[in-house]
């Protein structure tokens, strides 16, 4: 059972670095999106 | 016959300037426009068309504006007309609905806008407003991080603007999306090359806001590639361009404790402190979020506490269909979890990004 999870872990974990590439060893990377938009001049 | 009867087509004449002045983002030429169109169209001759497409830039000057909430209730006025509507009308519907959706970050009813707008352009005879449209469409794709696609918009809108004077603040804005989806790429190389470009329009363009944008975008590209030094300075540059708009200020400060996390900075609860005191004023729900689970993840908080936040964070990118978001923070919760050794856990987060990566292509695609 517990070399049941562990594979299963181990796949999931191959897969979301195939997915991510290294991003996962990288915390903090940029989630955030840059200003690109030509709007809102006023909102305050 | 009532001699004081305006021509709809003199009309027509304004309002096609007061779209121009929008889209060049020439706010005081807008507002000139518009409040001389406002005395005349009472007096105007009977035109539907005409009266939907005011109404319509109408809509689009608040969306300028930022008035978001009253833009809202003006598209709903022009709703009822839609049978009535041109190709040409039907066009602008569908692209400022997908601008409206897109500033309030509903990414996929922009998207499905966008896509009907797509079906009229062929309507279109003027270039600039091309140029336009690639260029919102492209800033959309990349809010998805669909840096491919969003690229192609880009250069598009590049080709249009290129040789028209005019235009320098649209260019300066093309070349900041090109160097922003280059940085999501992690090719450093083509960013700094717009970079540079887009600081040397920015010598020219007299505007806090490009000046703001400039800086924060430039914070990110150095973020990225770990200069934090380098990125926190630019991000304070950014902070000072933005005191007109306390959204951004919020965003910046977001960045700035993001930052000062990475390298254990002891200014780091400062500057959280007046993130959160600036978030809660103007109750900006998205970055109180952000901030606490930035400040749970990479900050000491006991692991009970973690849990609620975690959870209620991700409960919220979930219900704003904040997908990008939503798949990165489970990315890091997931890592959070694994460096604690609890695999399960982190097998469940990592899970979950995975389905959020897969939906993000699948509504793209």
């Amino acid at each position: 059972m517990k070399s049941g999870k562990l594979i299963t872990f181990v796949f999931l974990l191959s897969t979301a670095i195939v997915l991510f590439g290294g991003f996962i060893h990288s915390p903090l990377s940029q989630t955030e999106r840059g200003v690109v938009f030509n709007e809102t001049e006023i909102v305050n | 016959m009532n001699q004081n009867i305006i021509r709809s087509s003199d009309i027509a004449h304004l309002l096609n300037t007061w779209y121009s002045a929008i889209r060049k983002n020439h706010l005081p030429e807008a507002k000139k426009v518009k409040s001389k169109i406002e005395q005349m169209i009472v007096d105007m001759e009977e035109d539907q068309s005409l009266l939907i497409y005011h109404s319509l830039l109408e809509f689009r000057h608040k969306l300028l504006l930022g008035q978001y909430e009253n833009a809202k209730t003006v598209l709903s006025e022009v709703q009822p007309f839609k049978e009535d509507m041109t190709d040409l009308l039907m066009y602008y519907f569908n692209f400022f609905s997908g601008i409206y959706a897109r500033s309030v970050k509903d990414y996929e009813t922009a998207l499905s806008y966008y896509k009907k707008a797509e079906e009229f352009v062929s309507n279109i005879s003027d270039e600039m407003e091309l140029a336009e449209f690639h260029y919102e469409v492209g800033s959309m794709y990349y809010q998805m991080k669909q840096n491919l696609i969003s690229i192609r918009h880009a250069k598009t809108a590049l080709m249009i603007y290129q040789d028209k004077d005019d235009y320098l603040k649209n260019r300066a804005y093309c070349k900041l999306l090109l160097a922003l989806n280059y940085v999501d790429m992690q090719n450093f190389p083509e960013a700094r090359n717009y970079f540079d470009q887009a600081e040397q329009d920015s010598l020219k363009i007299t505007d806090l806001r490009f000046q703001y944008a400039i800086h924060y975008n430039l914070g990110l590209f150095f973020s990225e590639q770990s200069e934090i030094e380098e990125a926190i300075h630019h991000f304070l540059v950014a902070l000072k361009f933005c005191h007109f708009n306390k959204r951004f200020q919020v965003k910046t400060l977001f960045t700035i404790v993001r930052e000062k996390h990475k390298i254990a900075a002891v200014d780091t609860e400062e500057w959280f402190v007046k993130g959160r005191r600036l978030a809660t004023e103007i109750n900006d729900k998205e970055y109180l979020v952000k901030l606490d689970l930035i400040h749970h993840l990479f900050g000491r908080a006991n692991i009970g506490e973690v849990e609620v936040v975690f959870e209620k964070g991700l409960a919220y990118f979930e219900e704003q269909k904040l997908w990008v978001d939503l798949e990165e923070y489970l990315v890091w919760i997931g890592d959070y979890y694994f460096n604690l050794q609890h695999y399960e856990k982190s097998t469940h987060y990592y899970r979950k990004a995975i389905e959020i990566k897969r939906k993000i292509i699948g509504e793209v695609i």
